[in-house]
């Protein structure tokens, strides 16, 4: 079982190991490597065939977990030890502290908002954009505005109800759109926004710091479902919708059941 | 109704509000040469042609259609039509628009207060750019499903 780890927790080792996997994801030229990642995200925050599956939905916390678990896989056939952290940003929240270290992440882009100048990830010879919305070959970031807080985060968690009806960007009440940012407090798109450059954008995973954060969205998730229960009864639609996944339905492109992701604990656990 | 008749009606409508706003003397902003698929269905005063940055930015409404089209540079920016709740645990809903760079940042769009919504998003894609250009992908629609 793996312990997903804060970024803040990690040994230099860890920290090493996870850039080392990351970059051999990237470099694997069979399977589904890093870019796969990139474009499979990009082609599921829109409909696929009728239905929302990764964003404005529902399914955008499960789905997501999904994506989290299939990345993790895919750097533990690189190496076994690793494992995915987590981006606590109640509590890591400056532009040269972690997640953003020259042995990490490295830090903001060039003059607030231009090519990544420090760490592995720094210019197009250390990693390369290859799918993306813009001509930049190189991972840009433009570091700034207002992150969330713990009490926003505490807010959100308080919400019983796991989402509701129309189950889109409009859903007005419970928990799931104000995770996922469309409405207030908007705790997951703003993250987003305040690194900016390429996470700002449909391409976002081209930025490793996304797993890092959608990493600890789930971890929140977690948190929400340690507190109101991981039972499908939790998850809502139970049932009789169109165009969102209910409880029992399949998540693509994975092929498992929103079911199958609710209760992570066998699986890995965040300490 | 049959797509072909949907079109032609939509043409033909097009057609008669160009004829009718050049008739009473405001200019079309649809450009010479374009494309049919390219011009907007009618004139809609919030459409604007600008230079911001050092990059020249258009923006046509497409309300009809909720499909509003923006280009940097000559290149196009997919931009896609969404509903935002007006208030907690209320019905209402007021309308935004995001694109392929602003993709988690969404501008209010309607046509009082947020009139200029469509232009403050092209204004904050050249911001994310800076000295780069869109790719093809950037264009690429793709549907939100509202």
């Amino acid at each position: 079982m793996g312990n997903r780890k804060s970024v803040a927790a990690l040994t230099t080792t860890e920290k090493a190991n996870f850039v080392a996997a990351v970059k051999a994801l990237k470099a694997q030229t069979t399977g589904r490597n890093y870019d796969w990642f990139v474009r499979t995200h990009m082609t599921y925050f829109s409909t696929v065939s009728g239905i929302r599956y990764a964003h404005q939905s529902p399914s955008f916390l499960p789905w997501h977990r999904q994506y989290l678990t299939e990345f993790e896989n895919a750097l533990k056939a690189h190496n076994p030890a690793v494992d995915l952290p987590y981006w606590d940003w109640t509590v890591s929240r400056t532009t040269t502290g972690a997640p953003f270290t020259s042995d990490f992440m490295g830090g903001n882009g060039q003059n607030g908002n231009g090519p990544v100048t420090t760490g592995p990830f720094a210019g197009a010879t250390n990693w390369r954009i290859n799918v993306s919305s813009t001509t930049s070959t190189s991972l840009r970031r433009a570091m700034g505005g207002t992150l969330p807080t713990s009490t926003q985060v505490n807010q959100v968690l308080g919400y019983s109800t796991y989402d509701a009806s129309p189950w889109s960007s409009s859903t007005s009440s419970g928990m799931r759109n104000r995770m996922e940012g469309f409405l207030a407090p908007n705790i997951h798109n703003s993250v987003h926004v305040w690194i900016g450059g390429h996470m700002a954008q449909q391409d976002s995973p081209n930025d490793p710091v996304f797993f890092l954060h959608h990493a600890n969205i789930d971890r929140l998730w977690s948190r929400w479902q340690t507190t109101w229960g991981f039972g499908t009864n939790r998850y809502l639609p139970g049932g009789n919708t169109t165009g969102v996944l209910d409880v029992n339905e399949v998540m693509q492109p994975f092929g498992n059941t929103v079911t199958s992701v609710l209760d992570h604990r066998a699986s890995f656990t965040y300490v | 109704m049959p797509d072909m008749n949907r079109r032609d009606l939509l043409r033909y409508s097009a057609a008669a509000a160009v004829a009718t706003a050049t008739a009473a003397g405001v200019a079309n902003l649809a450009a010479p040469g374009l494309a049919a698929s390219d011009k907007p269905t009618a004139k809609d005063d919030r459409d604007f042609e600008l230079d911001y940055k050092g990059k020249k930015i258009k923006g046509t409404h497409d309300k009809a259609n909720k499909k509003h089209k923006v280009t940097i540079n000559g290149k196009k920016l997919a931009v896609m039509e969404l509903e935002l709740p007006a208030a907690e645990d209320s019905a209402a809903t007021i309308t935004a628009v995001i694109s392929a760079l602003t993709h988690y940042e969404p501008f209010q769009l309607d046509e009082k207060d947020n009139r200029q919504g469509l232009k403050k998003l092209a204004q904050k894609a050249v911001d994310v750019l800076g000295d780069e250009e869109l790719t093809p992908l950037a264009g690429e629609d793709h549907e939100h499903g509202r």
